[in-house]
């Protein structure tokens, strides 16, 4: 009897500290015995994301993502375009919210109605182009949307408001004068400031978006060494970066997304950086492009040798052959559209030379370029190709009606005539000339700065993201075109991020990393894979390991 | 409209038709000599405005010319000294307005308003307090202040200037560079020389304007045409030109500045008769009726640009 009265005695013991034990991770706030979960010391998920999904229009962007991240964990997250990393970070700073699952953070379901509340919840995301007011000095913006020292007639009391920014600043070791303007910092000291900023509001977790992407080597160095210094403090770190060798380097665990999916998590230590690309693309090519490869181009019609401007790119050397389209790949801010800017004769060079058919290259202006038979398609069209409440047809004759014009004078039968014909054969869909091109949808006003140098029949022509934000129908006929104007003997220059297009239709592709070109692909080379690798400046590393 | 209104107003009644078409006649013959300077450099303005910039300094431009050409000799030689120098010379502080804005990217507003203030300090220098008349002696001068002249002048100016304005490539490439700058650059249109070519075009017209206004006023000082630059930015803006650039239209500053006219000689016309009737100065209403008049007919205009909802 009394043996089993202590054996059943044991057992509930047992019972009640198994049960202790459950409810520490249940999180039932009435035990109070929260303490005992460090003392287990099992790591449980800063932020849990629990089948969250969210589509725009009808577009899915994110599919039941399942996502959780611990605290002191540094996790990349690496997708190629459009695989839905944005929309992530969006949700999670409470820019969007979800359509459905639940965010789980520190254990409790929360819904973040706008990015304040992700802040005031310990959030804190740090975008690309950082939010900060250049006119206003470094102590300021520090302390932007809190209280501020105040003395006692109300005025703010500056001595005391910039003691508190160099305190700030001086608990993440840096040492940035506060009174200086923002706008005088360089790259690195802005992102500094943001990080200090966002971390002295009691971030637990930070979110980088791209934050390499304007930032020297060194430079880069020490905001790693920032990031590590927080990981040991605590802080949960979302990395989101292109940069492979620096997910490599910096985080514990990746997670990869593609297509709104997550396709895979594994700690960094276990994956190589060609799995990491494998899963990125996923898939195989699965448009068809009209552009079949020519074995046979014309003479070299535009010529780079070792062109340099400094902060934007070095020692470039290519040639683009007559019929030839060579493509231009690239991470964002690598110095693609820079090179192309400095071709057409917007910025100069500091070195180097350029060379159009065979002849020296250096173009005073635009205008030189376009009357040279240069032209170059911008990659912003609203803002650097159109005059959104200018007419279709006025949009279209700009190109090439100087070449009409008899005394400055532009023949308007001439002159419709031709637009006209711009309008068909780009297939361009307006009710008229007439209609203000801004009121054409995206990849009818592109085709429409297409068609503008239709009648110059320009020699080289350099598009930079002809396809963004274009449907893909008139993808599709951009497409034609672009082969079309191949086909003809032109020299096409194809800057585009959009890897299966820049695959698809290029003959050669150059990659650029960090202003100068990295790697040249031709023929079977021409893969996602390789085009990845050598964007990140891994490309020889990678082909190195393999052999 | 507005002839009728101030016809009335003035209360000048007609015995005959005979006697209202000589009315007419030197009524609008003095409407048109009188406004002549203003039409010309609203022409200009209305370029100006076209390319998203604006240029205070006409009043400044025209009264410099002038003080510069009455510094001449006066009689016969002043047709071959001070009228081809003073062509040059206002093509000169022209070009300076161009470079500034074009070539050194100071807001046009600034620029202007720096040059508004130095041409006229230039003005002084050149005439201290004196008032000079040097054109009276001129032989033929006068013809420019008076109908024909005058009307010559700007009809060779708006309606030659216009036509070939509205069919020459020139004005798509201000209208486009007044409507996006970047997207101009893009496009090969070669931005600088265009702002310069406008701004000095400016300058240009300001010699006419100053021909047209020496001859009729037949004397100039250092504070001569103070304020002209307002009164043809309001008369261009009352066309119905945007001062965000991108558009307007000739025809339209034309009657921008036929309404502010018709409304001064109303006024002046009313003065005469309605002045012992009231507490007040008739002609001191002309601000008064130019700052609403600016203000409703821009709030019409945008009203009407506005698309439906």
């Amino acid at each position: 009897m009394t043996r089993s009265f202590g054996h059943q005695l044991q057992r509930s013991i047992l019972f009640l500290a198994s049960a202790i034990f459950l409810c520490s991770f249940r999180k039932i706030p009435s035990t109070g015995l929260r303490g005992l979960r460090y003392f287990c010391a099992v790591p449980v998920p800063l932020l849990k994301l629990d089948a969250v999904e969210k589509s725009f229009a009808g577009v899915q962007a994110l599919k039941l993502i399942q996502l959780e991240i611990a605290a002191g964990e540094i996790l990349g997250l690496i997708g190629e375009n459009g695989a839905g990393k944005s929309t992530l970070i969006n949700i999670l700073s409470g820019v969007h919210a979800p359509d459905g699952g639940v965010i789980a953070w520190q254990q409790q379901s929360v819904k973040f109605n706008s990015p304040h509340d992700a802040l005031a919840a310990g959030i804190a995301t740090i975008h690309q182009e950082l939010a900060f007011f250049g006119h206003l000095s470094v102590a300021e913006n520090m302390l932007l949307g809190e209280p501020w020292p105040r003395r006692c007639w109300r005025g703010v009391n500056w001595n005391q408001l910039h003691a508190e920014a160099e305190r700030r600043l001086a608990h993440f070791e840096l040492s940035i004068p506060t009174r200086r303007f923002f706008n005088e910092l360089s790259s690195a000291q802005k992102q500094e400031v943001a990080i200090a900023r966002a971390l002295s509001r009691q971030a637990r977790l930070l979110i980088l978006d791209e934050p390499t992407a304007s930032l020297s080597e060194s430079e880069v160095e020490r905001l790693f060494a920032h990031l590590q210094r927080l990981r040991h403090a605590g802080v949960a770190i979302l990395y989101v970066s292109h940069r492979l060798d620096e997910i490599v380097k910096l985080t514990d665990r990746v997670a990869v997304l593609r297509d709104g999916e997550l396709v895979a998590t594994y700690p960094t230590a276990e994956a190589d950086v060609n799995r990491m690309v494998r899963d990125m693309v996923g898939r195989p090519l699965d448009q068809v492009y009209p552009h079949k490869r020519r074995g046979a181009f014309g003479s070299p019609l535009l010529e780079l040798k070792a062109a340099t401007r400094a902060g934007m790119f070095r020692d470039i050397s290519f040639s683009v052959r007559g019929g030839e389209i060579v493509g231009l790949a690239g991470l964002v801010g690598a110095g693609r559209s820079e090179l192309a800017r400095a071709v057409y004769g917007l910025y100069s060079l500091d070195s180097g030379e350029m060379r159009l058919n065979g002849k020296p290259w250096s173009p005073r202006n635009s205008h030189q370029s376009v009357t040279s038979g240069l032209v170059y398609i911008p990659e912003e069209r609203k803002r650097q190709g159109l005059v959104l409440d200018h007419s279709v047809g006025a949009s279209i004759s700009i190109g090439f009606s100087d070449l009409l014009t008899r005394w400055g004078l532009v023949p308007h039968a001439a002159e419709t005539r031709r637009v006209e014909r711009a309008l068909e054969s780009f297939a361009i869909r307006t009710t008229g000339p007439a209609q203000a091109v801004g009121t054409l949808s995206g990849g009818n006003q592109q085709k429409t700065i297409l068609a503008r140098w239709l009648d110059r029949y320009p020699q080289i022509i350099i598009l930079d993201e002809p396809t963004r934000g274009v449907d893909v129908g008139a993808k599709t006929e951009i497409h034609a075109l672009i082969d079309r104007l191949a086909g003809e003997g032109r020299a096409v220059l194809l800057i585009s991020s959009d890897l299966p297009e820049v695959l698809g239709m290029s003959d050669r592709l150059l990659v650029m990393h960090r202003g100068s070109i990295s790697t040249e692909l031709r023929g079977d080379d021409m893969t996602q894979e390789n085009v990845i690798l050598a964007a990140s400046g891994l490309y020889q590393e990678a082909k190195g390991t393999d052999r | 409209m507005e002839i009728a209104f101030f016809t009335m107003i003035s209360g000048t009644s007609f015995q005959s038709a005979g006697e209202f078409s000589n009315y007419f006649k030197s009524y609008f013959g003095d409407l048109l000599a009188q406004s002549a300077p203003v039409l010309l450099l609203a022409f200009g303005m209305t370029l100006v405005l076209m390319t998203a910039g604006i240029d205070l300094s006409v009043g400044s431009q025209v009264a410099l010319v002038a003080c510069v050409m009455a510094s001449f000799r006066s009689g016969p030689t002043f047709w071959w000294t001070a009228v081809p120098l003073g062509l040059v010379f206002a093509l000169v502080i022209g070009l300076v307005n161009g470079v500034l804005i074009a070539r050194l990217d100071i807001p046009p507003i600034i620029a202007t308003l720096g040059t508004m203030i130095f041409y006229r300090g230039l003005c002084f220098v050149v005439m201290g307090d004196l008032e000079k008349s040097p054109f009276i002696d001129v032989p033929g001068y006068e013809w420019f202040g008076k109908f024909l002249g005058a009307t010559l002048v700007v009809g060779v100016v708006f309606v030659l200037g216009a036509l070939f304005f509205q069919y020459s490539r020139w004005r798509r490439e201000v209208l486009m560079l007044g409507g996006n700058r970047v997207a101009a650059r893009y496009a090969g249109i070669p931005v600088t020389r265009r702002l310069c070519e406008v701004y000095a075009l400016m300058g240009l017209l300001a010699f006419f304007a100053a021909l047209c206004f020496t001859a009729r006023n037949s004397s100039v000082s250092a504070s001569s045409l103070t304020g002209l630059e307002l009164q043809v930015i309001v008369a261009v803006v009352l066309g119905g030109t945007r001062v965000q650039g991108g558009g307007g239209s000739l025809v339209g500053t034309f009657f921008g500045v036929v309404i502010i006219a018709v409304m001064d000689e109303g006024l002046r016309g009313a003065a005469v008769w309605g002045d012992q009737h009231l507490p007040f100065k008739i002609s001191h209403l002309q601000y008064l009726l130019l700052g609403a008049l600016l203000v409703t007919g821009v709030w019409l205009n945008t009203r009407m640009e506005r698309p439906a909802k």
